[in-house]
């Protein structure tokens, strides 16, 4: 069952619908994230990061388990937390914090694994790559960034290195407003939006700018195409722009450079996009509050819904596990009866002072395994003991032989003794006697 | 039963029971006379399985004679009736029989006899068990058949509960059963009971929880068991926490474990480490200020205990070690019902000290070690290694994503050991280890990993003939792995000698070529093979300029060389090892993979060696019925993007109108053109698509040319390298100018109506840098040139047309195309692309052109 869920910079929580059937479910309360501050940690709960009052000292996290409406765990970072994403088995949440650092959470311990300075100004916004080995960041001050998360982990590198990232984009002249990664592995592209009103498309492994679009207003959000041959950009004016990513684009377009097309109908500007596979569904919010599904072949509207007065900022669709039978859920369910809450405790304010302190808890559900099956096994015995049975007469022939060989060779001993014994006896006989002779004849002689 | 009641055919349901009644009334033995064990009871048991004649099922489509079903019935009826009376009998033999024939039962029968005579059948069975004497083999078919018989209850959970009071009764036998002096065969049959009890009856241990630890850990550690039976203990005692099935059962069980690893290592390993290590892992092992775990099994080492054990050979300790090893790895590597807290630190820390120890001595244990404890030690050290790295594996496995903290220092393991590390079997485990970690962990591990890959299995896939380790010296211009080389081949040679790992896998060790130069196992090298192919998958393209050219090189002259050779050294003595030795098909697969995936990641671009791989894939597919085959014809299918590059049209893409769409089609076309830039026809597509930044980027080979030519023409000895390298480096200087001509920004674009234009202006200034040096490099080859390397010149030339263009434009020659095939000299070139640029011209006016030239494609010829 794929579920929309939507948040808004205004307290509307968290409305969650129905991708297939457009029925309401749930409403998470009482959640007011920025951009990028909603994410769904590993199939399991809801976080989102808060930023209620103006005053930038305070801010926090919640955690909404998908099952119930009230916020089950609330943290506090020691700044105030803007973007946030979680890694795909969610094992790791990752903020940027308004200072520019980014905090490195590990989810099940609430350990802040982490924190490094990543750029001047406020992160904007954070994702992982494919394989979960690489975040990518953006920021206020222009700046796209690569972080090697192994680099990051590894201290003796980063010591001996002058910068921490694996690339930095500074081709950006404001803020970076969105950041999106492709699939590919290392061949993968990096797409950035930015408030100087360009899309700039970034090559993972080069580490090179391959194309800038320019459009006419400012993008706030972008989805590539699964099959990453174009990618919808949402505009500050209430347009979706498409935009070619593989193809040369038209150069008479009525827009601009590279971009093919535009639709959408939104009132205000179109804050989030999210794509929703099954069906080949795009999902925009907008700042007026309502959220649209288009068919991304026609362009066509196929549901709307409205979140509420205050403005969508986040979409994201969420594939939940409906039954039990999944393992994985089954085991969490057991795992949570016995601890009690279904939830990770709330992530940790500082790093630990001693971070190579020995009880230092790492708590992994072990997965996998294949032998836990049970087999049949007499049929199979029968075989090997009637193998055994037969096979065992070559053994005893062997033993024979050896047996026979041992006999052999004692019986030889045996005789040689018994000459031995019979030699010596005649010798002695024979000395007895001839002693005797000779005693005999030396009295005869005296 | 009338004489000629002939059945209809073999499927009729009708010869089952006829068939039961029969091989009961033959060859199952009964009370009264006396039978034969042997092949009878097999014959009955495959006739039985194969009919399924136990099953009582009937398939629906048909009505089924009612009087059938009864008469099947009853011919079970007394099947069972049978053995039951068999395994009541006093002949050993016959009771085995029974015994044995009523667990094969247990698992065919209908499921409906089988909920209704379990428990008489249970009971038949545990009063074999519990009879003082017996035969083993009694013993041992008890066993598995009350095993069988609680497999098959625990697919009904509604007996859930009758299932466990009985196995309660049962893990007491059991445990009897171990405690004794018995056979090992009698030992491992109650284990595999006891196994399948904690499976699927996990609560009846609970009772028996303490004492099934101690029977099993009393069991490793008082030695005397064989390997066979030491993998099988620990392996049940790997599972005995699933039986509580908590947190704290699986820590504890884990600490007491690691506990008696670091004592025996201890013992085993005085003299040879240095203290700081040992404290390191005892400082991780029992926390300062906290009790240590009761010891493993209650087995405590008392004072005589431990005199006995520091007097035990280095042979035991090391089973004793390995087999809670491996337990360890079970731990890790299969499900547990709840979250556990791995104690990742300690577990590396135990695994690093065990790979650091290499048998030297330090200064200050010299005068302590005789030279014979020190052969000891050296003699099982390499069991211990391959042990440990399996630990390593199991931990990496274990953690998944959770692994991100300590990723850093398991880099650092490896690429230490790595180092260190010569044994072929070891090093086999050390490159699945780097495989496991890259395919999990993806990009970012691949960028700390690559180094070590390239440049270990560069040394291992080195042959000793002079030809290769030319080729392996000119890759390896940067120094760093022949910095490594002459170090490693010492290593082997020492390894060699001391090398006595007990598994028989690629037994070439001591096989030694004539000139007494160690040969590397052909295992090893397919490991190496396999370890590059996964670092191409993952990160190909990353950093590519700094070593794909040499990588990309060594397979396609390896694999070149695997299908010349014939049989490849090392596998001939391997005749009735042929399951486990690696044979020369292996190679050859593996070579073929790792090419496939170089080829496949040259992303947009014309791998070099197209045609020459192209070539070996189809005479692989050649071989029909064997892996090798199978591989080629997906890795064709894989290839055949880069061959004839499609035109698709993307029906889906939303234009904005008609107009555009046949103008977005063209420019797919031309930007599929583009990518292909180095393929010969289609290259000359690529008037310079002055107004797309992307695609020059793409299509970039990203080769910085700034090392100067003079390097790359020195670097090598043997021709094909050093026209390679120089085309390279033309090729290089053409692309940049033409990527230096190009603004990033897209404003300042001329428009792509004009492509002639575009080629004039922009390649002017090129061909004048680059034709020169073209031409002179060719023409100094040229001489020397002999079959093999024109295939490499003619592919290679290509990338040079981008500067010969300009000059050859006005060049409009009718040479058919096959003449590119025969001499790549200079003017046959010429005339060739001539031609293609004709063709060129033509394929701008006309839409649908594109695909015609494919069949001409002078490199598939040239072959």
């Amino acid at each position: 069952m794929e579920v929309i869920l939507a948040s808004s910079s205004v307290d509307g929580g968290i409305g969650c619908w129905e991708l297939e059937t457009g029925t309401e479910h749930l409403r998470y309360k009482s959640c007011a994230s920025p951009p990028h501050g909603l994410v769904c940690v590993g199939h399991r709960f809801l976080a989102s990061s808060q930023l209620r009052d103006s005053s930038l000292s305070s801010g926090f996290l919640l955690y909404w388990s998908c099952s119930k409406p009230q916020v089950q765990v609330k943290s506090f970072p020691a700044e105030p937390i803007k973007p946030l994403a979680a890694n795909h088995p969610g094992t790791y949440i990752a903020g940027g914090g308004l200072s520019g650092h980014i905090y490195f959470w590990e989810v099940e311990s609430g350990r802040l694994l982490k924190k490094w300075h990543a750029h001047y100004r406020s992160v904007t916004c954070l994702v992982f790559n494919e394989d979960d080995s690489l975040l990518i960041s953006g920021s206020e001050d222009g700046s796209v960034r690569v972080w090697n998360l192994f680099m990051i982990f590894d201290d003796l590198r980063t010591r001996e290195a002058n910068h921490l990232y694996e690339h930095s984009f500074s081709e950006h002249t404001m803020q970076v407003t969105d950041v999106s990664i492709g699939y590919g592995g290392c061949n993968a592209i990096i797409v950035s939006a930015s408030e100087d009103r360009t899309c700039k498309v970034w090559s993972l492994s080069r580490g090179k700018l391959l194309r800038n679009v320019v459009f006419p207003s400012i993008i706030d959000v972008i989805a590539l195409d699964p099959a990453e041959q174009f990618f919808y950009a949402g505009s500050r004016d209430g347009k979706i722009f498409i935009s070619a990513l593989n193809a040369e684009s038209v150069s008479k377009s009525e827009y601009g450079m590279h971009i093919v097309d535009s639709f959408s109908n939104h009132s205000k500007a179109v804050t989030s996009l999210a794509y929703a596979p099954s069906g080949n569904l795009l999902i925009s919010g907008s700042e007026d509050g309502t959220i649209r599904v288009w068919n991304a072949k026609t362009h066509n509207i196929v549901r709307m819904f409205k979140h509420g007065k205050g403005p969508v900022n986040n979409i994201l669709v969420v594939r939940q596990q409906p039954d039990l039978s999944n393992q994985i859920s089954l085991n969490l369910r057991t795992c949570s009866r016995k601890q009690g809450s279904l939830l990770p405790p709330p992530l940790e304010k500082y790093p630990n002072s001693a971070d190579e302190e020995p009880d230092a808890k790492t708590l992994v559900s072990l997965q996998g395994g294949i032998s836990t099956d049970v087999s049949h096994r007499s049929a199979d015995l029968i075989f090997n003991q009637i193998k055994e049975l037969q096979g065992s007469s070559a053994a005893t022939e062997m033993e024979m032989e050896k047996l026979k060989l041992d006999y052999n060779r004692s019986m030889q001993m045996v005789n040689q003794w018994k000459k031995m014994y019979e030699n010596l006896h005649q010798f002695c006989v024979n000395e007895l006697l001839d002693g005797g002779k000779a005693l005999t004849a030396d009295e005869n002689g005296n | 039963m009338a004489t000629f009641d002939h059945l209809s055919n073999m499927n009729d349901v009708a010869l089952k029971p006829r068939l039961l009644r029969t091989i009961l009334k033959e060859q199952v033995p009964d009370e009264k006379h006396p039978f034969s064990i042997s092949s009878e009871l097999s014959r009955v048991i495959t006739i039985i399985r194969t009919h399924s004649l136990l099953s009582e099922s009937f398939s629906e489509e048909k009505s089924v004679d009612p009087k059938q079903i009864g008469r099947w019935k009853s011919a079970v009826d007394s099947w069972v009736d049978r053995i039951l009376a068999l395994v009541s009998s006093n002949m050993p033999d016959k009771c085995w029989a029974g015994i044995c024939l009523l667990g094969f039962t247990c698992q065919e029968c209908s499921s409906a006899r089988f909920l209704a005579s379990y428990s008489e059948w249970f009971q038949k069975l545990l009063s074999v068990l519990q009879l003082s004497a017996c035969s083993h083999f009694v013993r041992v078919a008890s066993c598995a058949s009350i095993s069988d018989l609680f497999v098959r209850l625990s697919g009904f959970p509604s007996e859930k509960k009758d299932g466990s009071s009985y196995a309660v009764r049962v893990v007491q036998q059991v445990l009897k059963l171990l405690n004794d002096d018995g056979s090992e065969t009698i030992w491992e049959s109650a284990l595999h009971l006891l196994r399948t009890v904690i499976i699927s009856f996990p609560s009846s241990i609970h009772r028996h929880y303490e004492s099934v630890e101690y029977a099993i850990a009393s069991k490793i550690l008082s030695g005397g068991c064989s390997q066979d039976m030491l993998e099988k203990l620990s392996y049940c005692l790997a599972f005995l926490p699933k039986s509580k099935g908590d947190e704290e059962s699986w820590s504890l069980l884990m600490q007491k474990i690691l506990v008696v690893i670091n004592d025996q290592l201890n013992i085993f390993f005085q003299g040879l480490e240095e203290e700081t290590k040992r404290n390191e892992v005892v400082r991780l092992l029992v926390p300062p200020g906290k009790n240590p775990p009761p010891p493993l099994g209650n087995y405590i080492l008392d004072e005589e205990a431990s005199n006995k054990a520091t007097n035990k050979t280095e042979q035991s300790l090391v089973s004793n070690i390995s087999t809670l090893m491996l337990c360890c790895c079970t731990m890790l590597t299969n499900s547990y019902p709840v979250r556990v807290n791995v104690p990742v630190p300690l577990l590396l820390a135990l695994v690093e000290r065990v790979l650091m120890v290499n048998g030297s001595l330090p200064e200050m244990s010299l005068p302590f070690v005789t030279s014979k404890q020190q052969e000891n030690m050296c003699s099982e050290l390499p069991v211990l290694h391959s042990f440990g790295l399996d630990l390593l594996t199991a931990i990496i496995k274990g953690m998944g994503s959770s692994l991100l903290p300590y990723a850093a220092s398991i880099v650092r393991l490896t690429t230490r050991y790595f180092k260190t590390c010569s044994l072929p079997e070891l090093r086999i485990k050390l490159y699945s280890i780097t495989r496991i970690l890259l395919i999990s962990r993806g990009v970012g591990m691949a960028s700390c990993l690559r180094q070590d890959v390239i440049n270990n299995a560069l040394v291992d896939l080195s042959t000793n003939k002079n030809k290769s380790s030319d080729l392996l010296n000119s890759s390896n211009s940067n120094g760093s792995t022949e910095a490594l080389l002459p170090h490693s081949r010492r290593k082997r040679k020492h390894g060699n000698i001391t090398g006595s790992l007990q598994t028989h896998e690629s037994s070439d060790l001591g096989v030694e070529n004539p000139k007494n130069l160690p040969v590397t196992p052909v295992s090893l090298k397919i490991a190496a093979l396999e370890a590059l192919e996964t670092l191409i998958n993952v990160a190909g393209s990353v950093r590519s300029e700094e070593w794909r050219s040499n990588v990309d090189n060594l397979l396609i002259t390896i694999t070149r060389e695997s299908f010349q050779e014939g049989p490849v050294i090392g596998d001939k003595s391997n005749f009735e090892q042929k399951e486990l030795a690696a044979t020369t098909e292996d190679f050859q697969l593996a070579a073929l993979r790792a090419l496939s995936a170089s080829f496949l990641s040259f992303a947009r671009v014309r791998p070099p060696y197209l045609a020459q791989g192209l070539e070996l894939f189809r005479i692989g597919r050649q071989q029909p019925g064997t892996k090798l085959a199978e591989f080629c014809t997906h890795a064709l299918l894989a290839l055949e993007v880069l061959i004839h590059p499609r035109v698709l049209s993307f029906s889906d893409y939303p234009y904005a109108n008609d107009n555009s769409v046949m103008e977005a089609h063209h420019n797919y076309r031309n930007d599929y053109a583009l990518g292909q830039k180095h393929s010969a026809p289609f290259g000359l597509h690529d008037a310079p698509e002055s107004d797309d930044d992307l695609c020059a980027r793409w299509v970039d080979n990203g080769e910085e040319p700034d090392l100067p030519l003079a390097t790359y023409t020195k670097s090598s000895e043997e021709p094909s390298f050093k026209i390679q390298d120089r085309n390279e480096q033309v090729f290089e200087e053409a692309t940049y100018a033409e990527v230096d001509m190009k603004a990033v920004d897209d404003e300042t674009i001329v428009k792509r109506d004009q492509p002639e234009e575009a080629v004039m202006q922009f390649q002017e200034p090129v061909c004048c840098t680059s034709n020169p040096v073209a031409e002179a490099s060719r023409g100094s080859v040229d001489t020397e040139m002999v079959s093999e390397t024109e295939k490499i010149v003619s592919d290679s030339t290509v990338p040079k047309e981008s500067g010969q263009r300009a000059l050859m434009n006005n060049k409009a020659s009718e040479l058919a195309f096959p003449s590119n095939s025969t001499l790549p000299g200079t003017s046959d070139l010429v005339k060739g692309q001539g031609v293609a640029i004709k063709l060129d011209h033509g394929d701008s006016s006309s839409e649908d052109g594109f695909p015609d030239i494919v069949d001409a494609d002078p490199d598939s010829d040239s072959d």
